[in-house]
């Protein structure tokens, strides 16, 4: 069934051609929640209020919009203002990354190296401004081009570019600050 | 352009235009410093892309998907309430309750000061006459007249009725 087709029925009230929304764009708004959180719960929690939304305001749904950009758009709302208004500090988020979701790694090393490297970035990460936050995440992470990073947080791509130069100085400034003091260079 | 302006350009390297990125590429041809801090960003950008390529997942994405769907059935299920409660919240709604108050309250005014008003013209109805005896002074005086009168027409009477007798009595004198 055809993306039009399966929303026009689910604002129709169609409860399992809305199932299939969630199914299918589920994944990515966890990925997106998870990274701007750094906890599991709240990422569930950040999704489900945002399908919930979705499901309100979908009658308001214009087709000129891609339904996956009005998603994005609706969870990093959502999670700015949870990062707004709690005013996490990286010590609380090194705390909760212990507790994480299911990533894939390839062997024990990998695994190893790679947890290390997430908690750094997430550590990292938690100390950008939300906007330079959210910038990084859609761009460096969830790798979207500028058009819809700037359509997702209604930014101009100079505006983007600038948000996008803080956040990477900084986080090249802390990378290197690590593996510095931990000798682990190995990076090719 | 100084090396200040290229560092930016380094860090948004890919965000560049083909001809940003061409005049970038000139500078860190014979720049030495440009080109060590451009080969430090992109090795850091590397390491970055590593952490993008591990996608966060939920834990059961079935289990997910069913507690989503379960909030969405409760909203579909408390959705009269929700849209009565959302006309009632809406603007319009507002605007015709703002109003009507508005308009009740320039009434209770109004009447106020129409009572107020009336009450100051009109006197209050005056009470009926008891039933008791009441001194009608006009109609007292009135037959007092007539009584005072009838007994002047008497005494004149009676007065030129002995006048006749004692006419009668000398004429047959």
């Amino acid at each position: 069934m055809a993306e039009q087709e399966i929303i026009r029925k689910a604002t129709e009230g169609n409860a399992e051609a809305f199932r299939l929304i969630v199914s299918q764009h589920q994944p990515l708004l966890y990925s997106v929640a998870y990274r701007f959180l750094g906890n599991g719960q709240d990422a569930e929690d950040m999704v489900q209020e945002a399908f919930i939304r979705l499901w309100k305001n979908l009658s308001k749904y214009r087709a000129d919009v891609k339904l996956s950009t009005w998603l994005y758009k609706i969870v990093v709302n959502l999670c700015l203002d949870v990062l707004k208004s709690s005013h996490r500090r990286h010590q609380e988020n090194l705390v909760e990354i212990k507790e994480k979701s299911k990533m894939n790694y390839s062997s024990a090393d990998d695994e190893m190296n790679i947890r290390e490297l997430h908690e750094l970035i997430q550590e990292a990460a938690s100390e950008l401004t939300p906007r330079q936050k959210a910038v990084f995440i859609l761009r460096d992470l969830e790798e979207m081009n500028v058009e819809e990073v700037g359509k997702i947080l209604s930014m101009s791509p100079g505006n983007i570019k600038s948000n996008l130069y803080y956040a990477r100085r900084q986080m090249s400034e802390k990378l290197k600050q690590y593996y510095q003091t931990t000798d682990k260079i190995t990076i090719q | 352009m100084n090396c200040r302006d290229f560092e930016r350009r380094i860090y948004s390297y890919e965000e560049n235009t083909p001809s940003e990125r061409k005049l970038l590429d000139q500078h860190l041809d014979h720049c030495e410093a440009c080109k060590q801090l451009a080969q430090e960003v992109f090795q850091w950008q590397a390491v970055i892309k590593k952490e993008a390529a591990l996608k966060p997942e939920p834990g059961s994405p079935h289990q997910l998907t069913q507690r989503i769907m379960n909030g969405v059935m409760k909203e579909k299920s408390g959705s009269i309430i929700d849209v009565l409660a959302d006309y009632l919240d809406s603007f319009f709604v507002r605007f015709a309750v703002g109003t009507l108050a508005i308009l009740l309250i320039s009434f209770f005014i109004y009447e106020q000061q129409v009572t107020v008003y009336s009450s100051s013209v009109h006197k209050e109805p005056t009470k009926k006459a008891n039933h008791g005896p009441v001194l009608n002074m006009a109609s007292y005086m009135r037959t007092y007249v007539k009584r005072i009168e009838n007994e002047k027409a008497k005494a004149h009477t009676s007065r030129y009725s002995y006048y006749k007798s004692k006419q009668a009595e000398k004429n047959n004198l």
